[in-house]
């Protein structure tokens, strides 16, 4: 029966082995952030979401289906129905427009993205790693923004989001390409919801609230790391404000750490920012510390922000021997690579 | 017996079908030539491909043999890396780069294809000197997660193999497409900051090049000279009472350039303070000396 327990043992031992040197990275708990946009091009002659038209494609529509009496209805440069070809009959009360044609003007080389954010939120966007246009959310957290005065080829951008009182949301960052003359629409951001804490240590067994701004009306998982990870949820308001009091009992005394994502009509957010806390003997609430900034991880000059000016700071030390303490981002006594990958996941632009 | 062979069977099977790797992060080195031939050149194309994972830190050496090639031309226009920590550049006709993806990079998405598409790190242009196999590599490679650690993830890497022929070939080279368009607009920053130059000034900019990528900038301040300088650059000028101009360059000589008036006006208190020092003992001096004679001349 030893003999046989042993085995068993043994075996477990050999997958466990066998995983870690297949997957060195198996029991790491690395967060890979996906991202689920669409992207379509204004001009390849294929109708899509965002577009009325795009090209011949017209989506099936017709001058009559536009309310119009006859005529030809075309597709403009700019993927929106050009019905300066449709007629109305003169004796038709409802009738009227017309006209227009003329020369078409040049398409411009253009990105116009579109997503979900929080009402009335800045949502920056961010071309290849600097902020380069912003737009403000509405009341429905709905946003479209629009990029131009491009040259063709591959871009990274990248979206983040502030909500009403200045907390950011993760960066979404994604590579496309952008071809010459085209409007590349890319729909589908879904910005992941900002988060807060009232307090950084709590006394098990009272109340931690956490707390952010999100979608409206949409359902908020809150999830709370411990040795069991507890997952809540909760609806946020009209104005998207959501709120969870967390009850600690159920955590050890230690560090933890939450974050939260949001649901809202089958889509999913990927999960913010996360936060951490302590559960020990007393209570201390959640304050900045003015002598680091806003606490961001890698901002080195103290701005609240994680941007080329961190990266030259960082540049400057790379690979010199003793850097300063707080620019030594993983402590371990010299600027390499690690410490600028450790910048890269912060940066806000 | 027979049914626990079954089951062991069953186990081993099991442990290969989780075990074997999906898909690992790759390196590719590609070109689009299949024969080239003894003193002829050739473009190669570093592309990464995440496979799923999300990047944002890359380092690495371009291993060749010397002897049969020269490194002659580097290309980071369009590059996914978007803030080089060292730039890629042919020293000692070899090429080391590092730089990072702020917010990471899972692959291009195309709207011409529905799969997620690799990108381009480098392209580097060789001149072929002798026959013989020839295998182009990478070494002391490091490619990182996106994680906020920087985990290093296993890569594999796709080296270049190819056999020049000697004989030549009757096809003509490949037209390269001309790069007509300037750097993309931008903008610098004049920071100072106790971590580095001793809190002096210094400007930090960066900017990109689509097409041929940028070579290097310049920096101008008041009617000096244009001087090559790299972010962050210490600005000579500590008053800041000049103009400052930066000039980015690209690889096929196009120009973007950036500008501002004097950040400060010339404040010549400020600027000659010790010499008004000077100056004001000096007239002092003067002063008590002519005070002293015109005394002694009353009291004569």
């Amino acid at each position: 029966m030893l003999v046989k327990k042993g085995k068993i043992n043994g075996l477990i031992l050999i997958i466990i082995l066998g995983l870690f040197l297949i997957y060195p990275n198996f029991f790491v708990n690395a967060d890979t952030i996906n991202i689920s946009v669409i992207v379509h091009i204004c001009g390849d002659n294929i109708q899509e979401s965002g577009e009325n038209c795009d090209g011949s494609d017209l989506a099936g529509q017709s001058c009559i289906g536009l309310g119009h009496d006859s005529g030809t209805l075309t597709c403009s440069l700019d993927c929106t129905f050009n019905v300066s070809q449709c007629e109305n009959d003169p004796d038709d009360p409802g009738g009227g427009g017309g006209g227009g044609g003329g020369i078409p003007t040049p398409v411009e080389t253009s990105v116009t993205f579109s997503g979900r954010a929080y009402p009335w939120s800045e949502v920056f966007v961010l071309k290849d790693s600097q902020i380069v246009a912003s737009t403000v959310a509405g009341p429905d957290a709905n946003f479209l923004v629009t990029l131009t005065d491009l040259s063709a080829g591959d871009y990274t951008f990248s979206l983040y989001a502030e909500d009403l009182e200045d907390r950011r949301s993760s960066l979404i960052t994604f590579s496309t390409y952008v071809s010459y003359g085209n409007q590349t629409l890319v729909s589908g951001f879904f910005i992941s919801p900002s988060i807060d804490i009232d307090k950084s240590q709590v006394k098990r067994g009272d109340n931690i609230a956490i707390f952010g701004q999100t979608t409206p009306e949409s359902e908020v998982t809150i999830a709370v790391n411990s040795d069991v990870q507890h997952f809540k949820t909760t609806d946020s308001d009209e104005d998207g404000i959501y709120l969870y009091n967390f009850d600690t009992a159920v955590l050890e005394m230690g560090d933890h750490i939450t974050k939260s994502k949001t649901a809202l009509n089958g889509d999913i957010s990927n999960y913010g920012q996360a936060l951490g806390f302590i559960v020990g003997d007393t209570n201390i609430i959640k304050e900045d510390d003015p002598g680091s900034g806003c606490g961001i991880v890698a901002d080195v000059n103290y701005d609240c922000r994680v941007n080329l000016v961190d990266f030259s700071i960082l540049a400057y030390w790379y690979q010199k021997s003793s850097p300063p303490e707080h620019i030594d981002l993983n402590d371990n006594g010299v600027v390499n690579l690690v410490d600028f990958s450790i910048m890269a996941f912060y940066w806000t632009g | 017996m027979q049914m626990r062979k079954v089951i062991k069977f069953f186990i081993i099977i099991g442990i290969l079908i989780i075990a074997t790797p999906v898909l690992a992060v790759q390196l590719n080195l590609e070109s689009d030539i299949e024969t080239v031939n003894v003193g002829q050149k050739f473009w190669l194309n570093l592309m990464l491909a995440p496979e799923g994972e999300t990047i944002n830190a890359i380092k690495a050496t371009v291993n060749y043999p010397q002897d049969k090639l020269t490194l002659i031309n580097i290309n980071d226009g369009g590059s996914i890396i978007s803030s080089w920590i060292e730039v890629p550049d042919i020293k000692n006709n070899q090429t080391t780069f590092a730089g990072i993806i702020p917010g990471g990079f899972s692959g291009v998405l195309n709207p011409f294809h529905s799969e997620i598409m690799p990108g381009k790190v480098i392209s580097l242009e060789f001149l072929v000197n002798k026959g013989g196999e020839i295998k182009i590599d990478l070494n002391n490679l490091q490619v990182l997660l996106h994680d906020g650690v920087g985990t290093s993830v296993d890569t594999r890497v796709m080296a270049f193999e190819i056999i020049p022929t000697e004989k030549i070939i009757s096809s003509s080279p490949k037209k390269e497409v001309e790069d007509l368009e300037a750097p993309e607009p931008f903008t610098f920053q004049i920071i100072k900051d106790e971590s580095i130059f001793e809190n002096q000034y210094v400007l930090i900019f960066n900017t990109q090049d689509k097409d041929s990528g940028i070579d290097h900038y310049e920096v101008q301040e008041g009617n000096l000279d244009f001087k090559i300088a790299k972010s962050p650059y210490l600005l000579e000028n500590q008053y800041l009472n000049g103009k400052i101009i930066v000039k980015a360059i690209d690889r096929a000589g196009n120009e973007r350039i950036s500008r501002v008036g004097p950040p400060r006006q010339d404040n010549l208190l400020e600027r000659y303070w010790k010499f008004f020092i000077v100056l004001l003992i000096i007239i002092m001096l003067i002063s008590i000396f002519f005070l002293k004679r015109s005394i002694k001349n009353n009291e004569n």
